[in-house]
């Protein structure tokens, strides 16, 4: 363009030579030159069109003209970009953690084959099992599958060096790893030779134990001490290698699966994957095992026949149905608030295109084409909305970091969640779209000229976009709220569900001493004696007692209720198993310390330890079960074949044993023999604690030992529903603030429209408190539609909430009445401040500006 | 084609010229065809130059004044002559009908 100036100054010089040579003075002639040259600027825009694209040009004009707009309205701005910044932001971040756990692809191959199969009984709470006998038929005879494979399960385990180290270990079939596709990344596969009885113990490690105990090196032929035996590594787990369970595990071991373990009366409970054949469906799949099901059928007990079901679900389906609610739970909320941030950009640029509308006409009267201001409204709309994406997806990387803060261990593959693009460039896309819609607000209602003459009183159009929008935002907001409210009702009910104990000042120090070398009978129980001792000997600690779980969990043992025998004989004469019964092994220290109370008899003693007596305490509800109307104590109830028959002694209060929110089982409860997985309750300040760890070093360096207070086992009961509350919560929060924004923009817009109608009222005799009132109704009548739609919805979804709430009904009037008391808050002090600036309109210069 | 832009292309028949040049050129051919406004040659000047009739060089002039030189490029020449053939063909047909009017 210089190149452009240049020659238009080089023609004017030339020509104003000429004029000095005609007889002018230099000043003179330079002037006529230019005079002769004409209208520069005209000039100019006619070489520029004719060398840049007029559009671009025009692009350049509008994008500056945006930006000055932009910076001389703040308040618009920082609204428009918050409600789309927090819209974006929030959805993105959500999204990406949350499509980790639904939508991912699965590391294995044609994962769609995959089943998770196996049978389920109420005694299982839901856990699909096959027994390890009927894995050996059933793999022979079906024909539903291309390949079929078992696994026991992930279980602690201890690599027992000198700094030895907690790990996860599972026993896996042979063919597990080929059933996923997967191979090893080095080394080689597990072989059905090394499940034989007697055979070497090999093992497989996980990628992860790969670096950290072998720096990435050589390690296939190194041995492991795994739980106190020697153990070659065979192999290394390839990078993506994950259980199908979605366990984390760091060591794969053979499972003793031969002639031998089969012949033996001991059936293993195993968790079993299947790949279909091609163009068989699970229907087909259930129909062809229908055969060997019946068949295993037969060697069950009894009273389990009836209860006892075959199950087939894909593998996904399976590994996501505890957090598929929560998620989707999730997902709906950043939805609306997202349509909330949508909304509220939406009116806030109508509420701009119709505060505009003089400028506009003015412009359209001084030569703006339609098209030109059309143009230029959608480039300040387009500003916005990139600008908003930008900083939404900045505030996505944050929120995920926080998120994964926030969140409680166990949320599979949360650590890994990353800024999802195509979550990104979706919500963009959205908000986007939505910016330059509304933006065609001035373009659709074209600026005339007769927008200028002010003097003519105009009736106020009747608006039904913006309070439309503004009702939207309200009920969606509300159904947040109603969900959110819901959701901190049900962890309050967690958070005071008694558990049955006093937890305060106790702490738990847990070891699980490996069979390698607590495999003698007594040794275990040697061990825990001397533990005990020791503990109680520490300065600081004041009573110990030796259990071998704690509650809220139990289920180290449990029996089948109709296989109890009192006093010699099964009394039980229903049909079914009658459920689970939880067996404590527990010290006499165990209730006084817990404050579990003794209803009826005694507790334990001492003496009844010292004693060896075969004595038992029953819960309360087992004691109405199995003596309803009478009393246990003194009779002889038997767990077992394998167990003594004990003496009921007493009765004790009921505890929580199966989580906090699942029902508890009726509990018995043994003296304690000291067996390999316990732990010692101690009652001590913390001071104490490290001393407690050193007890453990002194009796055995290569345990690992692992200490906790008792509060802190309770609270991560509840961590997950204080998480997802959290979550809601904060997009509750986010919603509201997003419609009461919204609520104030349109009333105060609308307000300021009739400032000169308000002002007449006042002049007429109408008072502050009338105009006030007026406007409230008028915000009032909106809310309340906004309620009505908003309770309708929670309404139709609310039942979906069921599976996540805990003893409340997804109707529960109290939370529903909070969200609505809120809501009514928050709009009225949206409303309230436009209300009040109206009621104080100064006639005099309100009658001006008509 | 706009007279103007024939005038232009006409001037450069003889060899190329600067915008001032071709501004006296046409003021002696035409009298006060651009006697308005001298500038508004050049939206035309450039409009050639883009079409490719035209192409433009700094250069010097006999005075040792560094001014944009505009050269006919062949495909101009071409139309130059095409517009000459038009030009005459429209006059002709003018005078025609002159005469029988």
């Amino acid at each position: 363009m210089s190149d452009w100036r240049e020659e238009m100054e080089s023609h004017i010089e030339m020509r104003a030579e000429e004029n000095i040579r005609a007889g002018m003075t230099p000043a003179e002639a330079r002037r006529a030159a230019e005079r002769a040259f004409g209208n520069r600027g005209r000039i100019n825009e006619a070489v520029r069109a004719v060398t840049v694209p007029v559009w671009l040009e025009q692009a350049g004009q509008d994008l500056r003209y945006a930006l000055r707009g932009l910076r001389k309205s703040p308040g618009f701005t920082l609204t428009a970009l918050a409600a789309l910044t927090i819209g974006i932001g929030a959805s993105t971040a959500v999204f990406s953690f949350v499509d980790r756990i639904l939508f991912r692809p699965l590391p294995y191959s044609n994962e769609r084959e995959l089943v998770w199969f196996g049978m389920t009984a109420p005694i299982t709470a839901g856990a699909e099992f096959v027994l390890d006998n009927d894995f050996a038929i059933w793999s022979k005879g079906q024909t539903a599958f291309s390949g079929m494979t078992v696994t026991a399960g992930a279980t602690d385990c201890t690599l027992s060096e000198e700094n030895p180290a907690k790990l996860r270990c599972a026993r896996v079939e042979s063919s597990f790893l080929t059933l996923f596709g997967y191979g090893p990344a080095a080394g080689r596969d597990l072989r059905p030779a090394d499940m034989e009885e007697g055979a070497p113990p090999v093992v497989l490690i996980s990628h992860g134990l790969w670096q950290r105990r072998f720096g990435g090196g050589g390690a296939i032929g190194k041995s492991l001490d795994v739980d106190g035996v020697r153990s070659v590594v065979a192999g290394v787990l390839p990078e993506n290698f994950e259980m199908p369970s979605l366990a984390h595990v760091d060591i794969l071991q053979p499972m003793r699966l031969n002639a031998t373990t089969l012949s033996s009366p001991n059936r293993m409970l195993l968790t079993a994957f299947a790949r279909l054949n091609p163009g068989v469906s699970i229907v087909e799949a259930r129909a062809r095992l229908e055969p060997l099901f019946q068949a295993s059928l037969k060697t069950v007990p009894g009273g389990f026949v009836k209860e006892v079901k075959l199950v087939i679900h894909p593998l996904r389906d399976r590994q996501v149905r505890d957090s598929r609610t929560a998620a989707l739970l999730l997902l709906g909320a950043v939805a609306m608030v997202l349509l909330i941030a949508v909304a509220n950009v939406a009116n806030l640029l109508l509420a701009r295109a119709a505060a505009r509308r003089r400028e506009l006409a003015v412009r359209a009267a001084i030569g703006a084409s339609a098209g030109r201001l059309a143009r230029q409204a959608l480039t300040e709309s387009a500003v916005i909305g990139l600008l908003g994406c930008v900083l939404g997806v900045g505030l996505a990387v944050g929120l995920l970091a926080l998120i994964r803060q926030a969140a409680p261990e166990g949320i599979a593959r949360l650590a890994e969640a990353t800024v999802d693009w195509r979550v990104a460039a979706t919500a963009a896309a959205v908000s986007l779209f939505a910016a330059l819609l509304f933006g065609m607000a001035p373009a659709l209602r074209p600026a005339s000229v007769a927008g200028l003459a002010g003097t003519r009183a105009s009736a106020p159009r009747r608006e039904w976009l913006r309070p439309a929008l503004v009702v939207a935002q309200i009920a969606m907001s509300l159904m947040l709220l109603c969900g959110a409210g819901l959701l901190l009702r049900s962890l309050w009910n967690l958070s005071n569900v008694p558990v049955g104990i006093s937890t305060t000042g106790l702490y738990a120090v847990h070891a699980q001493l490996p069979r390698a070398r607590y495999g003698a009978e007594d040794a275990p129980h040697q061990f825990w004696t001397r533990a005990e001792a020791a503990l109680a000997a520490l300065p600081g600690v004041q009573r110990v007692a030796i259990a071998d779980s704690l509650p809220p969990l139990s289920r180290q043992m449990a029996v089948i209720f109709s296989m109890l025998k009192i006093d010699g004989v099964s009394r039980y004469r229903g049909q079914q198993t009658g459920g689970m019964v939880a067996v404590r092994f527990v010290t006499p220290n165990y209730f006084s310390m817990l404050q579990i109370p003794v209803r009826k008899g005694r507790g334990f003693t001492e003496a009844d330890r010292r004693d060896g007596a075969n004595v038992m305490l029953i819960s309360e509800s087992l004691a109405a079960r199995l003596f309803p109307g009478g009393d246990p104590v003194g009779h002889r109830v038997r767990t077992s074949d394998g167990e003594p028959e004990c003496e009921v002694v007493g009765v004790v209060a009921g505890v929580r044993n199966a989580g906090l929110t699942e029902p508890s089982d009726p509990e018995a409860y043994m003296l304690s023999s000291g067996r390999r997985s316990f732990s010692a309750l101690i009652e001590a300040d913390s001071r104490t604690i490290p001393f407690a760890r050193e007890v453990f070093r002194t009796l055995d360096p290569r345990l690992v030992v692992e200490v906790e207070s008792l509060d802190e086992r309770v609270g991560k009961h509840r961590e997950r529903p204080r998480f997802r509350t959290l979550l809601l919560g904060g997009f509750a929060v986010t919603g509201l603030l997003l419609a009461a924004i919204g609520l104030y923009g349109v009333i105060a817009l609308l307000t300021a429209q009739r400032t000169g109608e308000i002002g007449i009222r006042i002049a007429l005799g109408a008072t502050a408190g009338a105009i006030r009132t007026m406007v409230l109704r008028q915000a009032g009548a909106w809310t309340l539609a906004g309620v009505a739609l908003g309770l309708a919805g929670a309404a139709a979804v609310s039942d979906w909430l069921r599976t996540l709430l805990f003893e409340v009904k997804p109707s529960a009037p109290g939370p529903l009445l909070a969200a609505v008391a809120v809501l009514l808050l928050a709009a009225f002090a949206a409303a309230w401040l436009p209300a009040r600036r109206a009621s104080r309109v100064e006639p005099v210069q309100a009658l001006r500006e008509l | 084609m706009a007279p103007l832009e024939l005038l232009i292309l006409k001037s450069l028949e003889n060899g190329p010229n600067h915008g001032f040049g071709i501004t006296l050129h046409i003021q002696e051919a035409s009298g006060g065809l651009l006697a308005v406004e001298e500038g508004s040659l050049y939206p035309a000047l450039h409009r050639l130059d883009k079409e490719g009739v035209l192409t433009a060089e700094w250069g010097t002039t006999p005075a040792g004044r560094k001014a944009r030189f505009y050269k006919l490029t062949p495909a101009g020449r071409k139309r130059l002559a095409k517009a000459g053939e038009q030009w005459a063909s429209v006059t002709k047909g003018m005078a025609r009908l002159m005469r029988f009017a």
